[in-house]
């Protein structure tokens, strides 16, 4: 068997090695072409969920203490909302995670803030019955606008209403429930909750579909075991000191939200603009930043969608020309070596063993290209893939060797090339 | 009795015409006959030979091998037959031009996983005065020099039945000689061997001589 490789492969070299090139090739080419399919289909999924994706961030960080105690602190905070919100040099996006305590939870751990570093302990929560016990549930606050550009999908229930987005004490606060909850609450469960201080009752209105999410910056939140309210706007004028803490609070959180620029704003210019928004107010400098997409958003600049498509149309044409080329130059290599078949026959050798050693030699190939095709995607995207169709395709290509040699290394080709030899020497 | 062929038939179909090869050939052959098959050009001899050494099935017909039924169907059973009891000697001879002499005459051998290689193969070799080639390459030599590396190698392994097509069509007459002195040492140990020739020399030098025309033995 052994000699019989060495044979082969020395009888015709440049034909193996072409074999083995053209092996190579296409699985290179194949395995790019799934990663770049797969690559970009994640990232296009990803994208056109954000179809407006953000560019900047903004927080509220410094001298934030000093407006609980100035009596105006609260207007110069909502008057920043407003002006963030009214903009015409962006769009504003308010996202905050703010968990919320809920009060006497029964529901799985796993939906509490913390759960996954292990810091998800209940505490005691004072109220007018006496101290409550309360669990951080976690909790995201969102404008209307952001169901408009984010993966936010009803399972069933309804969306907020903008009324939904002022706030009053007289009625509860209107909740979306994320995917995962469907199973411990229903439609019109009544919640109670402490969100930064503040008791709220939550009516929940719906449940968002599964895998719904929103992006934080570069990050994307999966919302499945979220409680998505409404970052409202508060109607009432704070009556005491808790509640002018609380909306400072609040409006602290919905003045940090983020951007996306309008056409011609330029993102240099942005904490510029914001900080001169923000000192109209009255109040300090904004920390901005830009949200880089690094990779994901250079690579989708350099290719677009057709050139995606293209190039993994293009991969699938050169693997079936290189696939074609392989296997012609097969046929040829077992016709060739037809004769050294014949001479191992009549010397005893079993017609299974050839046909075992030909299935072996392209197996040897095959593996070969499977390595090379990986290294190859890895080096280009430094990143080890490998994908499943290499391994059908690996399958699929040994089925048809298998048949091949099943048709042409038999022994009627043997008797029959005795016999045409024969004729040949006549 | 080692070989009984009883109602041969041979058919080959090309572009859904038929032509009829052997036709109910039937021979006995006893151990250590040495017999001539003559005929002309295609009138059956090799497929006979091939039929006789394992390498293609008849159409119907008997193949009895020391009493026992050769054409089974089963390609296993074939090739056991093959390997432990025939050397063939082929027209076109089947050298591998790719490693020497010496290897191709090994080639049974080591198919056999057999030990002694190396004095069998001189042993041979002196019988049949190669000795000065086995190191070369079949491409190296001339075509009668190829003729007896290809007889070394059917023989090397002792097989019980030697079938031989055409085996001195290309030697000169000294050649031709030492083939003869060859085979008919193996027929006095007991070997059997089949030699498909136009020969007249070497066919005289055979015990019997049988003659196929248009596939019907005579």
């Amino acid at each position: 068997m052994k000699r019989m490789f060495i044979l082969n492969f020395c009888s015709n070299p440049v034909k193996s090695v072409l074999m083995l090139i053209f092996l190579m090739i296409s699985f290179s080419v194949l395995n790019t072409a799934m990663y770049i399919n797969d690559k970009y289909g994640e990232m296009t999924q990803e994208l056109r969920s954000d179809t407006a994706l953000v560019d900047v961030c903004i927080d509220i960080y410094s001298g934030f203490g000093d407006l609980y105690k100035d009596e105006g602190g609260l207007n110069r905070l909502k008057m920043m909302y407003k002006k963030l919100a009214s903009s015409d040099l962006f769009r504003y996006y308010e996202i905050y995670t703010q968990f919320m305590y809920v009060l006497n939870y029964d529901g799985p751990p796993e939906f509490k803030y913390g759960y996954d570093a292990g810091y998800d302990e209940d505490n005691l929560l004072d109220t007018p019955k006496g101290k409550v016990r309360a669990s951080r549930i976690n909790c995201v606050q969102v404008s209307k606008n952001c169901f408009d550009i984010y993966n936010m999908k009803l399972l069933n229930g309804r969306y907020f209403s903008d009324k939904d987005y002022l706030y009053t004490s007289e009625k509860p606060l209107p909740v979306i429930m994320g995917y995962e909850y469907r199973d411990y609450y229903k439609i019109g469960d009544v919640l109670k909750g402490d969100y930064i201080a503040k008791k709220l009752d939550l009516e929940i209105v719906g449940f968002l579909k599964k895998d719904s999410h929103i992006r934080k910056g570069e990050a994307l939140l999966y919302l499945d075991r979220y409680i998505v309210m409404p970052i409202f706007e508060c109607t009432e004028e704070p009556s005491d000191l808790d509640e002018r803490v609380f909306q400072v609070r609040h409006y602290a959180n919905k003045t940090s939200g983020y951007l996306k620029l309008m056409k011609g704003t330029v993102i240099g210019e942005v904490p510029g603009i914001i900080n001169s928004i923000s000192a109209s107010c009255g109040l300090d400098n904004y920390s901005v930043w830009h949200i880089p997409y690094s990779l994901k958003v250079d690579f989708l600049t350099l290719s677009n969608e057709y050139m995606a498509a293209g190039l993994k149309y293009l991969g699938y044409i050169l693997m079936a020309v290189f696939f074609i080329l392989f296997i012609i130059l097969f046929i040829k290599s077992v016709r060739a070596q037809t004769k050294i078949f014949a001479a191992y026959i009549i010397s005893g050798a079993s017609l299974k063993s050839i046909q075992h050693y030909l299935l072996l030699e392209i197996s040897i190939f095959i593996l070969t290209a499977n390595i090379v095709g990986v290294l190859v995607t890895t080096a280009i995207f430094r990143l080890p893939y490998y994908s499943i169709y290499l391994l059908f395709v690996s399958i699929l290509l040994l089925g048809i060797i298998a048949l091949i040699i099943v048709r042409t290394a038999n022994s009627g080709s043997i008797s029959q090339l005795l016999l045409e030899e024969n004729k040949n020497v006549d | 009795m080692l070989i009984k062929l009883s109602g041969i038939k041979k058919t080959y179909s090309h572009r859904r015409r038929s032509r009829n090869v052997l036709t109910d050939v039937s021979m006995e052959i006893l151990r250590g006959e040495m017999i001539a098959v003559m005929g002309a050009s295609g009138s059956g001899k090799s497929t006979l030979l091939n039929i006789l050494g394992g390498l293609d099935f008849p159409d119907s017909g008997s193949y009895c091998y020391n009493g026992k039924e050769i054409m089974t169907g089963k390609q296993a059973d074939l090739r056991l037959f093959r390997r432990e009891h025939i050397g063939i000697v082929p027209q076109s001879l089947l050298l591998i031009n790719q490693i020497s002499a010496y290897k191709n005459i090994a080639l049974p051998l080591e198919i056999r996983k057999e030990k002694h290689i190396r004095e069998k193969i001189e042993s041979v070799s002196k019988m049949l005065r190669i000795e000065e080639l086995i190191g070369k390459k079949p491409g190296k030599l001339s075509v009668g020099e190829c003729q007896r590396v290809a007889i070394a190698r059917a023989v090397i392994a002792q097989p019980e039945l030697i079938l031989a097509d055409e085996p001195t069509s290309a030697l000169d007459q000294d050649s031709r000689d030492i083939v003869a002195e060859l085979f008919s040492r193996l027929c006095s140990t007991g070997t059997t061997i089949i030699i498909v020739t136009h020969d007249h020399g070497l066919a005289e030098k055979c015990g019997r001589s049988l003659s196929l025309k248009c596939g019907i033995l005579h």
